[in-house]
């Protein structure tokens, strides 16, 4: 009888090992652990009951302030009209895009319904490092592909760009703000982040 | 033949309600065509400021005014009629039979598929096309299960559209069309297409079943908005002008599409009527 438990226990301990060992192989790529870490500290901070409504915000805006490199997504949303902006404009606008950034995050992140962000491993694209995931539902159903771009280098890896499903954030939102700038100045786009975030 | 000419008169005294139906759509739409033309062209930029021109290319919207219009009024339908069923649809019709309708529609779309894969000369896909179309038939009880995707055998699409871009057909200029969307000529000129490589085009008329082909375009439609809910309300809480975040998702979403990036999944994650 011992015998027999003792072996169920060995054969329970060794598919623990090769799970972790599994799960090892794909995180031993410093860019593809940096994602599931993120995912894991995001789920951490939603799970966690004894917070408040404030504390759970403020949680969120830094951790997503320091995996976001804002400033420079900010930058390339912008694009050729940086240069014609004050710098009291962009001072503004970087402001402003901030709180938009936290905002949205925070809303996609409310929406949680139980889902698993399954990290697939990465490769180079040019300067920066395309991390592969899918989002996995607990109701079925197809996965959501997503990719997450990364700069910079291990220890100093920040999020520049959010692939859903093929389709670049950042991409979309430059043409998003370009053409209100286009239609209405600078100043058009920062009443419409405001106005957007319920910020003054 | 006293036979078929009492068949003849008997159609005859079905079609004119659905002509006149037909007439009144197309008068419809003609208003709407004028109403929208007299918003004009979008302004081109002085030559001088060429960074202002190299961006009008790559938008690539010249009647922008009227693509506006009708995104507007697409948007009007929507929210009046298309996404409140597509709501109900959701709610009230249990997960698994929503599945069964899109594998089933999804199947019914093979032959369409298959014409664009071998127009590509991508054997590979064609292949797995067909066994699809089989598997689904026999073992997924008529295209209800897809048993296919298990099996190894992974669901994508194709259209005429991409077929021509594959042959190196351009886009061309940005367009929205009321009801139907964004749909730039090229892809335009494959939905027509691919309505002729499409057996039901024939079948249905043939056997005066067209209402069958009503009701499977319906279906068709309030499941794929129903699939885009949260999506779309996702990008319209996002983007400060939905317009142009539309326009550059359906580009990208396109080019994914023609790249073979996507699973097939390209051509229905996002809302159509948009």
């Amino acid at each position: 009888m011992t015998t027999r438990r003792q072996m169920l226990l060995a054969t329970g301990a060794a598919g623990v090992v090769l799970a972790l060992g599994g799960k090892g192989a794909f995180a031993a790529d410093a860019a593809t652990a940096f994602i599931d870490d993120l995912g894991g500290r995001a789920i951490a901070v939603l799970a966690d009951d004894s917070l408040s409504a404030d504390q759970r915000e403020a949680d969120f805006r830094d951790l997503f302030l320091t995996a976001f490199d804002v400033p420079a997504i900010g930058a390339f949303v912008l694009g050729r009209w940086r240069r014609s902006a004050t710098p009291e404009q962009i001072e503004e606008f970087n402001r402003l895009y901030t709180i938009d950034v936290v905002k949205t995050y925070s809303r996609r992140l409310s929406q949680y319904a139980g889902e698993q962000l399954q990290t697939l491993g990465s490769q180079p694209q040019g300067d920066n490092t395309l991390v592969h995931s899918q989002i996995v539902s607990p109701k079925g159903g197809a996965p959501v592909v997503v990719d997450w771009l990364l700069s910079g280098n291990p220890g100093s890896y920040q999020i520049v760009d959010v692939v859903i499903e093929n389709l670049s954030m950042r991409n979309a939102q430059r043409e998003d703000f370009s053409s209100v700038i286009g239609n209405g100045g600078m100043d058009a786009l920062l009443a419409g982040l405001k106005k957007k975030n319920g910020v003054s | 033949m006293t036979q078929d000419r009492e068949n003849a008169r008997a159609v005859v005294a079905v079609r004119p309600a659905r002509r006149r139906f037909g007439r009144l759509l197309a008068a419809g739409m003609a208003i709407l065509l004028i109403a929208g033309v007299s918003t004009g062209c979008a302004k081109r930029p002085p030559a001088s400021d060429v960074e202002a021109v190299a961006e009008f290319e790559r938008r690539n919207d010249p009647v922008e005014p009227l693509n506006r219009y009708f995104f507007e009024l697409n948007r009007f339908f929507d929210y009046m009629a298309l996404k409140p069923v597509a709501v109900v649809y959701r709610s009230i019709v249990p997960d698994r039979v929503q599945n069964g309708v899109r594998n089933f529609l999804n199947n019914l779309r093979t032959p369409i598929i298959l014409a664009n894969d071998l127009l590509q000369g991508d054997l590979a896909r064609a292949r797995i096309t067909t066994a699809r179309f089989i598997t689904n038939t026999i073992a997924g009880v008529g295209g209800f299960y897809d048993f296919a995707s298990r099996i190894g055998y992974p669901r994508h699409d194709e259209d005429f559209g991409q077929t021509l871009a594959v042959w190196g057909v351009g886009e061309g200029p940005y367009l929205v069309l009321p009801l139907i969307g964004p749909r730039p000529p090229r892809d335009l000129v494959g939905l027509g297409v691919d309505q002729l490589f499409d057996p039901l085009t024939y079948v249905l008329p043939a056997n005066d079943a067209e209402v069958v082909g009503y009701g499977l375009l319906a279906a068709d439609i309030i499941d794929s908005r129903a699939r885009g809910i949260d999506a779309f309300e996702e990008i319209e809480a996002s983007s400060l002008d939905l317009y142009a975040t539309i326009r550059n998702l359906y580009r990208q979403r396109r080019a994914a599409a023609i790249e073979n990036r996507d699973d097939g999944r390209a051509d229905t994650t996002l809302v159509p009527a948009q």
